[in-house]
């Protein structure tokens, strides 16, 4: 008989009891109700397994719903062992999906248990959301707006959140300030899951480079350099302090792919570029370079000298950068042109085209005729640059053998002050003030490193990673803020942390 | 009239049975023949203000108060054309009558006052006051669970955000009680939902009976035989320096009882606080045979007039120059001492009283309830004293604090050192302030504020045994330190029955359930708990920075400027 209609996922159904003639309980079944739109069949997908028994069958069995929550799909499990039916929840709860429902990547339609993934035992945002927001950041963006970006995200996805959107942009400037903590967290929590294995992958490839045959081992170049940022001290101040963005490329053959491989390999800020902040980002990469290429600061200096005697079995070249050594080499042309009426000819052509740095033999000839023509113009013996000469100079003529013997790695820094500058320090003029923080400052910058590797260029990738994480801790995520800094600290500005770090970690 | 917040329905705030009309009056002064000036009433409905009437009632050949005069402004010549209250009385008591079967209840801030001071009235023409109950607003706010500064109403708007647009007048003062009275009733029953409101008030209610005084307690007012002088004395405007001086001379010599209440009537300025202070303290100095209980008197004036001066360094002056030389002479106040210091409501100390404000004008630039203490002061309050740095040889300089503390004044100097440490606490220093607390209290300070701070830090900081920071064996262990603190708090103050104390004694009933409650178990023990660690970090746990001190970030500035040696610079 008819027992009414009922109304699930916009399509209305007929209810039908039934009762059995035999000794059966009696029960209910339902079919499309006639002169209501049949709906397309959905795409199958199989519902979640039970945790507790993978092999038995489960079906969709409700939602469930806080006061203030997001509906999530429940199950119920039907043991093949003997034990009693239960409802359960997956491990990383799914939003339920209403029929019709399409992908908003895809625009495929969902099938019922394809709902969107929880991103980690108690959370409310899914993991695309986070892992997009992840992406955000890692572009540059601030904390308060992808923060906001991701609560109207769930807010489209589930018709639940705190943020509403808004044109007003007083109150897009209250949500900012108000949510921030929400990324903040997030860049705590998810940034070393999809760095971790990153940099782990990253050491195995160039442990595989150092692993190989002598004759056939190809050179690991390791390019070093830093940025500072400028912050004021304290709102309203003029009193401004810094702290510096640390940089390492690595440069080799990947002889599987036949080709140069020139990665971004670590960003770091610490207080200051002194040797100790050098020495944390070389302990931190853990391994010893064939080549350092750096300019020819004193912190670089002092952390590869350290490099150098913590290392005696394992020799290394340090290099100038070609970019560096042009600029000296054009600041003496110029003042000897100005003070002395030094005519260069062509020798500031063959710095502008690299042609000086080439190999040993064009530096070998660019000097020769740097120092033929002084002796010609008859600059007096007392202007020449003797202390470049004395110092520096024979550290070019010992690296330009080097270099040749490895052609295709890189001759300068070019490429990562590039980096650098397209990356890092557009995000750092405009958020530099915010971060004081240390380790998560360090955490996004393991983003932004992620981001120039293409990581973030296929999000299924990283919400894939966030996913099994996830799920190899039992659908938890490592445990918020566990990085704070004392109340009233920064520890990014805090000049003493470099050299109490270098002694915590005993360097 | 006072606003109140909007979006409340009415209808909940139906009382069947009761008609509920709140009432304030003036009157001409509040010793010998009271009589009513101003009454203005309001009649309340579902919560709202449904009529009102204010009444001037010509009180005939009454001597006027000018300390009342001054605060209402009800002078003869204004209520000449006024009627007097045999006029009146038809029309008063229709309103204070309820219809059949329904029983009147009169709110008001210490409505048993103008109670009092209407069954006078009526007693006065031969009549009896209609029979009815009282509801004070000190009642609702007890169930309401606020806790405002202070008893007054000005207090009570305060702790509600509400305002009086006309205070000290009667129909001012009765609008404002109306709002007072109508929020907190809305707080009562949005805090239980399910609760019936009648049954509520039946419970708050007193049943008032002009003749007998019924189940409340009618004040007993001074019945004092005065002399003709000291009558005059009373009678003296009090606004003028000269007079004033004189009439206080009068209530002096005759050992007045009430001569705290006369210094206070004749401050209205700040101007006449410094005078009325001078007065007093002069007076203790020219006369050697003043007794005990008269120099308590005198003092119990200083202070009144001490609350009215806005000028903390004024304060201090009198406290350094006057004051101080008393702190050893009146030292702890005893319950078996005759200094009559302690005849105030809330049984406290006066000479405490006066400290406090010292204190208050130590640690404060100004006086404002709102403003925080200065820095630089609160550290002055304890000069010498770091709970970080052990101390160093040789005597320490001595604070405020140690001078109080040596003469005994422990109440004080421990509330001197709960604001103290409530500064320290909300710039970062908590450690620094439980330690500052705990020392005050190992020194013998108990005040509540005090006791409160120090169980609210033990509970919240985990801390055992009086180490900070560490994490106790027993995790009830903080809870029945802090019970432990709060009731030893609580035996050295035994007569007490200010806000403080009711707040004090919330806590302790709070922290008595969590220690007495039996230990949590989960609903659901199939839950399962992240126990998954933090990631490694660049910086760990141990390389912590902790906060620098002002000499360390000295010492780092100089670290940076200074140059290398063999720099250009250096060379």
């Amino acid at each position: 008989m008819k027992n009414g209609t009922r109304k699930v996922a916009g399509v209305t159904y007929q209810r039908y009891l039934c009762r059995p003639n035999n000794s059966d309980a009696a029960h209910t079944l339902k079919s499309y109700a006639s002169g209501s739109a049949t709906p397309e069949p959905t795409p199958y997908s199989p519902p979640e397994r039970c945790p507790k028994h993978p092999l038995s069958r489960t079906v969709r069995d409700g939602k469930t719903k806080r006061a203030r929550g997001v509906e999530r799909q429940r199950y119920r499990c039907y043991p093949n062992n003997g034990d009693a039916e239960h409802r359960f929840t997956p491990v990383l709860s799914r939003l339920v999906v209403d029929h019709g429902e399409t992908c908003p990547e895809c625009s495929r339609e969902r099938g019922v248990n394809q709902g969107d993934t929880n991103v980690a035992h108690g959370y409310k945002f899914t993991t695309r959301v986070v892992a997009a927001a992840l992406a955000e950041l890692a572009d540059g963006d601030s904390y308060g707006s992808t923060a906001v970006w991701a609560k109207q995200q769930m807010l489209a996805l589930t018709g639940h959140t705190s943020t509403r959107i808004t044109s007003s942009s007083r109150e897009k400037s209250r949500q900012r300030k108000n949510s921030w903590r929400l990324a903040a967290d997030w860049v705590e929590t998810f940034s070393p899951v999809l760095f971790e294995p990153w940099a782990a992958a990253a050491r195995a490839e160039v442990d595989e480079a150092f692993a190989q045959p002598t004759k056939d081992r190809q050179v690991v170049s390791l390019l070093l350099d830093d940025i500072p940022v400028f912050v004021k001290a304290r709102q309203g101040t003029r009193q401004r302090q810094r702290f510096s963005v640390l940089a390492a490329s690595e440069s080799f053959i990947d002889l599987d792919k036949g080709q140069r491989v020139t990665r971004l390999r670590l960003l770091r800020a610490y207080p200051d570029h002194s040797g100790d902040a050098y020495k944390l980002v070389l302990a931190e990469l853990g391994y010893v370079p064939d080549i350092v290429m750096a300019d020819g600061g004193t912190g670089i200096g002092a952390a590869v000298r350290w490099l150098e005697k913590s290392n005696p079995g394992k020799p290394f070249a340090v290099c100038l950068s070609a970019y560096h050594l042009r600029q000296q080499l054009r600041r003496q042309l110029a003042k000897l042109s100005s003070e002395h009426n030094f005519r260069p000819g062509d020798l500031e052509d063959r710095l502008q085209n690299w042609s000086f740095s080439s190999s040993s033999v064009a530096w070998h000839t660019w000097w020769g005729d740097y120092e033929n023509r002084m002796r010609a113009q008859k600059i007096a013996p007392s202007a020449w640059p003797h202390k470049w000469i004395n110092e520096v100079k024979p550290r070019v003529d010992a690296q330009m053998p080097v270099l040749d013997q490895s052609r295709v790695l890189p001759r300068s820094t070019g490429s990562l002050e590039a980096t650098l500058f397209d990356i890092v320090k557009p995000t750092m003029n405009v958020r530099g003030p915010g971060f004081g923080n240390l380790e998560r400052t360090n955490r996004l910058l393991d983003l932004m490193t992620l981001r120039a590797n293409g990581v973030f260029d296929n999000l299924q990738t990283v919400a894939n990673a966030l996913v099994t994480d996830a799920l190899l801790h039992d659908g938890f995520a490592p445990p918020v803020r566990s990085i704070a800094d004392v109340r009233m600290v920064r520890s990014l500005l805090d000049e003493t942390m470099t050299e109490r770090l270098v002694k915590q970690a005993g360097l | 009239m006072a606003t109140s917040k909007r979006g409340r329905s009415p209808k909940q705030l139906h009382v069947k049975g009761r008609r509920l009309v709140v009432v304030d009056c003036e009157t001409n002064g509040l010793y010998g023949d009271v009589r009513i000036l101003s009454l203005a009433v309001i009649e309340l409905r579902n919560g709202i203000a449904a009529d009102s009437k204010l009444w001037l009632v010509n009180p005939g050949n009454v001597p006027m108060d000018p300390g009342a005069i001054a605060k209402n402004g009800l002078t003869a010549d204004l209520l000449e054309d006024a009627s007097s209250f045999d006029v009146l009385v038809d029309e008063v008591t229709q309103w204070l009558t309820a219809p059949e079967g329904d029983t009147l209840t009169l709110i008001g801030h210490k409505v048993s006052f103008d109670a009092h001071k209407l069954a006078g009235e009526y007693r006065r023409l031969g009549l009896t006051l209609p029979p009815l109950q009282l509801l004070d607003t000190a009642k609702l706010v007890e169930a309401a669970h606020v806790h405002p500064e202070r008893k007054s109403l000005e207090a009570l708007l305060a702790a509600l955000g509400l305002t009086n647009s006309a205070p000290h007048t009667a129909l001012g003062d009765t609008a404002a009680a109306a709002a007072a009275a109508v929020e907190l009733l809305h707080r009562i029953v949005e805090d239980e939902k399910t609760i019936d409101l009648a049954a509520v008030l039946d419970g708050l209610c007193v049943t008032y009976d002009g003749e007998t005084g019924g189940s409340w307690v009618v004040p007993v007012e001074p019945e004092v035989e005065l002399t003709d002088a000291h009558r005059s004395a009373h009678l003296a405007d009090l606004s003028d320096g000269r007079s004033r001086s004189l009439a206080l001379d009068v209530c002096l010599g005759e050992d007045c009882a009430i001569l705290p209440t006369r210094m206070e009537d004749g401050i209205i300025t700040q101007a006449h606080a410094r005078q009325v202070t001078t007065w007093a303290l002069a007076s203790i100095d020219a006369d050697d045979t003043l007794s005990r209980a008269t120099i308590g008197r005198l003092l119990r004036g200083v202070g009144q007039a001490l609350r009215r001066v806005e000028d903390p360094e004024y304060v201090l002056e009198v406290y350094r120059n006057e004051l101080a030389p008393y702190l050893d002479w009146l030292g702890p106040c005893t319950p078996e001492d005759a200094c009559e210091r302690c005849a105030n409501e809330s049984g406290t100390c006066d000479f405490d009283g006066v400290l406090r404000r010292c204190v208050d004008a130590f640690v404060q630039d100004k006086f404002d309830p709102f403003a925080k203490p200065s820095k630089k002061r609160a550290s002055e309050f304890l000069a010498g004293y770091n709970p970080k740095v052990a101390r160093k040889r040789g005597r320490p300089k001595e604070g405020f604090y140690g001078e109080l503390r040596r003469a005994g004044h422990l109440d004080a100097a421990g509330y001197g050192i709960a604001r103290v440490a409530d500064v320290r606490r909300v710039e970062g220093g908590r450690e620094w302030a439980y330690r500052l607390l705990r020392k005050a209290w190992d020194d013998g300070c108990r005040t509540p504020r005090l006791a409160e701070m120090l169980a609210s830090m033990t509970v919240v900081d985990a801390v055992e045994g009086g180490s900070w920071g560490a994490v106790p064996v027993d995790p009830k262990a903080p809870v029945i330190e802090a019970v432990s603190l709060i009731d030893e708090s609580l035996a050295s103050y035994p007569n007490q029955s200010s806000h403080i104390f009711e707040r004090l004694d919330e806590r302790r009933n709070r922290l008595t359930r969590v220690r007495d409650a039996a230990p949590r178990v989960a609903r659901n023990p199939t839950t399962t708990l992240n126990v998954r660690r933090p990631h490694s970090t660049i910086l760990g746990r141990a390389a912590m920075p902790a906060k620098k001190t002002a000499r360390e970030a000295a010492a780092t500035v100089v670290k940076v400027a200074a140059p290398r040696a063999g720099s250009r610079r250096a060379r």
